[in-house]
């Protein structure tokens, strides 16, 4: 599996490049702003990081369900599929491959803000001070409020939620390039499976979050559940992706 | 017995490519698989290779059900180019290295160089003859028990046919088995040791090479025409 892995990662890596020199720059732009004293600057660098690093998340997502795409609809499946290895593993390194790109987007994320941040402190007046900024211009541009407890449970329902729509996109790219081998239109079908699988899993996910009663302890019980239930239905497609990839993919 | 295929069948939809296909292959032997486009040949191979799913019948390679351990003994190549478009030359062979343990690199850069290839080129811009001496370099440099090749003669000049046969031969003379998809007929007639001709999903004729020029009083080609033409 870890050779798939290799090549499916390799498959992949120009586009962090360009998300890489991208977040330098808008870094490099901020550190800019510090030293030559223009809050503006700054302020237009922070946001644009922000939605940088979301554009990004949302990008390498589409990307890898792009990627899989292409390797059933060309001749380039044959590389995947005649090593010896099952098609479990193929899809697992795939989804292991999906995974690692999208924690060294979000490494890459991480590392531009700790530039910042670092640079912040150099020039003034510390890490309370900097939250202080962050928060302010979040709230300014954005309108968002920082809640340390609300990011660490989005943080992880985005993950989780990012894991589930790169596998209802394999699912139905299996799917679809299993039932209509030779169609022309098969692309557009997969997009139409993908978004009907993809609202009917939304579906479940509200009307698990709008159980509780509406207090903050109850929300954050049910947020837990949806996390769990989100889980179960991403490994239940993953299995059902390998199924029928192992059993009536044919390339 | 190398391979055994027993009332193979397989269906795209509507259209079956495979009728009803019942093959043995022995090993050590250079089979001829004979026919038109369209006669099922390739969707054979693929079955064989683990690259087409939902099949009906059997596949029994050395004795056990065909499963995807086999695909480390079985060499496949495409008709058409199949290489990862950001490889050079080069990165074909670390690829097949690193997924084949019969693969050998200094018999793949021995190859490259009868073929006139360089390993710093992209494998994607090569003209259709270079890119089909590129299929079988990285094909031919496994020490595979089983080669599947499906029309390794194409799309490459006359004068460089009888360099690719004479590197297809010499796979041979290591006793291995080698299947030979092709509409070429003439060009091979001579390497093979026996013929499959398929037609219409099936199988109608099949034997060794001296079996059918003596029971038809015919050669492999003129065979060819009688059955196709």
């Amino acid at each position: 599996m870890g050779k798939v892995f290799k090549y499916e990662w390799k498959k992949q890596l120009f586009s962090k490049v360009v998300i890489g020199g991208i977040l330098l720059g808008l870094t490099l732009l901020y550190i800019a702003g510090i030293f030559i004293k223009k809050d503006n600057l700054q302020e237009w660098a922070l946001v644009l990081l922000v939605l940088a690093g979301t554009f990004s998340s949302i990008y390498v997502g589409l990307e890898c369900l792009s990627v899989l795409n292409k390797d059933l609809k060309t001749k380039e499946s044959h590389m995947l599929f005649m090593v010896p290895r099952s098609a479990y593993q193929i899809l697992g390194a795939k989804i292991l491959a999906s995974i690692c790109q999208i924690l060294l987007t979000l490494g890459l994320f991480a590392a531009a803000f700790l530039a910042c941040f670092t640079a912040y402190l150099a020039a003034n007046d510390g890490f309370a001070a900097f939250l202080k900024v962050l928060q302010r211009t979040l709230h300014d541009w954005l309108e968002l409020d920082i809640r340390w407890e609300e990011i660490t449970l989005v943080i992880a329902e985005i993950f989780v939620s990012w894991i589930c729509m790169i596998a209802t996109g394999f699912t139905a790219i299996i799917a679809v390039r299993t039932v209509l081998t030779k169609t022309r239109f098969a692309t557009g079908i997969a997009v139409l499976v993908f978004l009907a699988l993809n609202w009917g899993i939304n579906k479940i996910s509200n009307e698990i979050l709008n159980l509780g009663n509406g207090s903050w302890e109850e929300m954050l019980r049910y947020f837990w559940v949806d996390l769990g239930v989100m889980t179960v239905i991403t490994v239940v497609l993953l299995l059902i992706s390998g199924w029928m990839a192992e059993k009536k993919l044919s390339v | 017995m190398l391979l055994e295929c027993r009332d193979l069948k397989k269906s795209y939809g509507r259209k079956q490519a495979v009728r009803n296909i019942s093959v043995e292959l022995e090993q050590g032997k250079v089979y001829g698989l004979l026919g038109p486009n369209g006669s099922g040949k390739t969707t054979w191979m693929k079955m064989v290779a683990g690259l087409v799913k939902g099949w009906q019948g059997t596949i029994q390679y050395q004795g056990h059900d065909l499963t995807w351990h086999d695909k480390a003994e079985i060499a496949y190549m495409s008709t058409e180019p199949f290489f990862y478009s950001y490889m050079k030359i080069s990165d074909v062979g670390k690829y097949y290295a690193d997924f084949f343990a019969d693969f050998r690199m200094e018999r793949y850069e021995h190859l490259l160089e009868r073929m006139d290839l360089d390993p710093k080129d992209k494998a994607r811009t090569l003209s259709s003859g270079m890119a089909a001496k590129l299929k079988l370099a990285a094909t031919l440099a496994r020490d595979a028990k089983l080669y599947l090749l499906d029309e390794p003669l194409n799309g490459i000049d006359l004068v460089a046919r009888d360099r690719v046969m004479q590197t297809i031969l010499e796979v041979r003379g290591e006793g291995n088995t080698i299947v030979m998809s092709t509409h070429l007929v003439d060009e091979i007639e001579d390497a093979i040791d026996g013929a499959i001709f398929v037609k219409e999903g099936e199988i109608a004729l099949a034997g060794t090479k001296e079996e059918l020029r003596q029971k038809w009083n015919e050669s492999i080609v003129d065979l060819y025409r009688r059955i196709y033409g």
